[in-house]
């Protein structure tokens, strides 16, 4: 009998995710479900999914899962939380449903500081609906529907939500990672623990703003998408804490 | 025993809240009834009406847009609506502030509101005075249930004026006369 | 007598959202329901419950999906403008079968409109409003006393049916204060074995409306559809007043019922062989009952502060059989006794005649 190296997380459903080769989301879902099978919380968490490409999130995360209308994946988790205050809950939100559709609901659930964990996958571009500029999409960057590139002048600056929500009182923890090296990925692992520990803990208010990949729509290999984040994505979305109530900053 | 009646007033002469008192007596009697409020649009400019509907059967329309009692607490509200007063209706006028009126199809009532309110060291109680009046003409609800509600229904932070009230209340009973 | 309490229609709802034992209100100012979210933000908090003032109506529907799909007893109310905007979410609330009620105190439309009394949004209720093939179960207050005893109804009708209920009312409802009993009332709350409630269970539970398989899809539809069949069979309500010997049947709902009544009562006493159907529920809507009356040689006059639109129920209901005419107010005018009784005399003595659509331009 051989023994045993790897085991696939208790925190996925065993079923094959639907993404493109080299997209982020399906390591952000694997990190979602370790850090609550390791923290014991898959028969008390109840999880948000968006509309957008994780769309499809409730047939893979291993515990309740409630699909919310576009954008308002914040005022779900709002109700959710609230009526349930001893689950945890999480919500999970592409850049088009947090940052553009959803904008109000998650800017809201910041001040009111809603103690419930909200994950943000910014890829800067609508994958699912076939590329069209996101609020997220780079100055320069190509889109179906900004097709020279994003142009400041006609379409005005990327969003920058880690940073915005910072200005807030509510939010307790707010950090933007890029899963997108062996150590990107643990680190971003470890802030989806340490969220959750601070859900569980009473807190308020957590944000992850998480930046991923669409090697699809980018037109990128896997590899190529993964250097265009570290290399130019980072540069208008910098890595870091930008709130953080527990650690002095 | 019927009453459909439209209060009308200035916002602070207290038109709502006398009917409402009215409403309140009427309810502890074991009446049916509809107090209905202007909302909206219709207060702008500071002007106070509600709709006050009192009766032993249940209550149809909630509404009278053409009332048979008008209550009316100035000169202003009095030339705004009296042309709506059922024909053959009646009119309940504060004489302080309100000329007689001339449509000869309407019994009109006067009672000095506004005096007695001053009498009594309280120009706020005009709204009780004028309420007596119309618990008079109309024979609605008992001077008890209306004092009843005084009791039991004013705000909390104008309880001390009770007595007052209840004062203003007979004083319109009594002083309130029919136009011959 | 003591136990009658003059209130609010608005008050009234919030005391009846109490007695129904609700979880959770979520909404957001509109006149002139704006009562309601006023007193519940003091009742729901003194009683452990949760309250929250949304950013915006869209959010205030979608936080009582996510409340109602956890399992708790969420509700949320608006006006008319309010309720357009959350009719996304009914659709998905609906789709998921989940129990909710939803209070829209009427006011005059189309667009901003005015914020005096209107039933401009029956269609909009009855008909499903959002997207999709759904139906709101729908039901009309006409008194304070409705509006307090509505309440516990809803939520029994949204647990026994998995079905968003909505309590159509209007501003008339919403602002007049009666004389009401705040009677007891006997609460059964459901199981929900289907809620997302992160409880450990046997199977992980899936509150969803997305399905991207057409005979999945349409198998969906099918149950919802069957739902609305058997609550038809079970929950049709309407009161008849005066309708045995009467030659002209009144048709109305809410505030117009009301008047139709007064109507009635003035015209009976003039020697008209006139009567009122006050339909409670409008979905599911009553055509049987109302052909019933048509076969019995009655003609129908119905009466709504609209430009006529439960008019082409009651049109469909009566088959060709008997005749059907309109009469409407709308802007926030709130209709008369004396217009409405001088149109029946004209309709008594001219109807518009079986198979003609009175109301169209």
């Amino acid at each position: 009998m051989m023994k045993q190296v790897f085991k696939r997380t208790e925190g996925l459903k065993d079923k094959e995710f639907h993404y493109c080769g080299g997209c982020l989301h399906s390591v952000v879902h694997r990190l979602i479900g370790e850090v609550l099978e390791e923290m014991g919380l898959l028969d008390c968490t109840i999880g948000i999914c968006p509309v957008g490409c994780a769309v499809f999130m409730y047939d893979y995360i291993n515990t309740d899962m409630i699909e919310a209308s576009h954008g308002r994946t914040p005022a779900v988790a709002t109700a959710a939380k609230r009526c349930n205050p001893d689950k945890l809950v999480f919500a999970y939100q592409g850049d088009g449903d947090l940052a553009s559709i959803g904008m109000a609901e998650i800017v809201h659930a910041a001040a009111r500081g809603e103690n419930a964990t909200f994950i943000f996958i910014n890829n800067g571009i609508y994958g699912m609906t076939g590329g069209q500029m996101a609020p997220t999409t780079l100055v320069g960057q190509k889109a179906t529907t900004c097709q020279f590139g994003r142009d400041p002048k006609v379409h005005g600056m990327p969003m920058k939500m880690a940073e915005m929500l910072s200005v807030l009182d509510k939010p307790y923890y707010i950090e933007r990672l890029a899963p997108t090296s062996p150590a990107g990925v643990n680190k971003t692992k470890a802030a989806i623990k340490k969220a959750f520990q601070y859900q569980l803990d009473g807190k308020g208010f957590q944000l992850l703003e998480i930046l991923c990949t669409c090697p699809t729509q980018w037109g990128m290999t896997p590899v190529q998408a993964l250097n265009h984040v570290d290399e130019v994505v980072k540069q208008t979305y910098p890595l870091g804490v930008f709130k953080d109530g527990g650690e002095k900053l | 025993m019927y009453t459909e009646a439209v209060f009308v007033g200035m916002g602070g002469q207290g038109a709502l809240l006398a009917a409402q008192i009215l409403a309140h007596a009427a309810v502890h009697e074991g009446k049916n009834v509809v107090w209905y409020p202007a909302y909206g649009p219709e207060t702008r400019g500071g002007t106070a009406t509600c709709t006050l509907i009192i009766s032993d059967e249940q209550i149809g329309a909630p509404i009278a847009p053409n009332p048979e009692i008008l209550v009316a607490f100035n000169q202003t509200m009095l030339d705004k609506y009296i042309d709506q007063v059922k024909p053959g209706g009646m009119v309940i006028t504060n004489s302080d502030l309100c000329e007689p009126i001339t449509r000869e199809d309407l019994t009109e009532y006067r009672v000095p509101a506004s005096s007695i309110a001053l009498e009594l060291g309280n120009p706020k109680v005009l709204n009780m005075a004028m309420a007596g009046a119309l618990a008079m003409v109309a024979k609605s609800v008992e001077s008890e249930s209306v004092n009843w509600a005084l009791e039991n229904q004013l705000p909390e932070k104008i309880k001390k004026t009770i007595p007052i009230n209840m004062q203003a209340l007979e004083l319109g009973k009594e002083r309130v006369q029919k136009t011959e | 007598m003591s136990n009658r309490k003059l209130l609010k229609g608005n008050v009234a709802f919030c005391y009846g959202a109490m007695a129904a034992k609700v979880d959770a209100f979520f909404g957001y100012p509109i006149t002139p329901q704006n009562e309601v979210p006023e007193y519940l933000s003091v009742l729901l908090p003194e009683a452990g419950k949760v309250f929250v003032q949304a950013e915006s109506e869209v959010a205030a529907i979608n936080m009582v999906y996510g409340a109602a799909a956890t399992g708790h007893r969420a509700m949320t109310s608006s006006s008319s403008p309010g309720v357009s905007l959350k009719q996304e979410g009914l659709s998905y609330i609906a789709t998921c079968e989940l129990p909710a009620v939803l209070i829209n105190v009427q006011r005059a439309g189309p667009g901003l409109g005015g914020i005096l009394a209107g039933q401009g949004d029956y269609f909009q209720t009855v008909k499903g409003g959002g997207h999709g093939d759904y139906h709101l179960i729908t039901i009309a207050p006409w008194s304070v006393q409705d509006a307090y005893d509505f309440v516990p109804w809803a939520f029994e009708l949204a647990e026994k049916y998995r079905n968003p209920v909505c309590i159509l009312a209007d501003g008339v409802i919403g602002q007049m204060q009666e004389a009401i009993e705040l009677h007891d009332v006997d609460v059964k709350i459901s199981e929900k074995p289907w809620a997302a409630d992160g409880k450990k269970k046997a199977e992980k539970a899936i509150v969803n409306s997305l399905w991207v398989e057409p005979d999945k899809l349409e198998e969906v539809n099918r149950t919802l559809h069957a739902k609305y069949k058997v609550a038809k069979e079970n929950e049709i309500k309407f009161e008849e007043y005066s309708v045995e010997d009467a030659d002209l049947v009144l048709v109305a709902y809410g505030t117009s019922a009301r008047i139709c009544k007064s109507v009635v009562d003035l015209g009976r006493k003039q020697g008209l062989k006139i009567g009122l159907l006050r339909l409670i529920t409008l979905f599911p809507f009553p055509d049987k009952e109302i052909l019933r009356l048509s076969e019995a040689g009655k003609n129908f006059l119905t009466v709504e502060m609209s430009m006529g639109q439960m008019v082409e129920d009651v049109f469909m209901s009566v088959c060709g059989k008997s005749s059907v005419d309109f009469y409407g107010r709308t802007g926030g005018n709130i209709l008369t006794v004396s217009e409405i009784l001088d149109y029946a005399q004209k309709v008594i003595k001219d109807p518009c005649g079986p198979c003609t659509r009175s109301w169209e331009i």
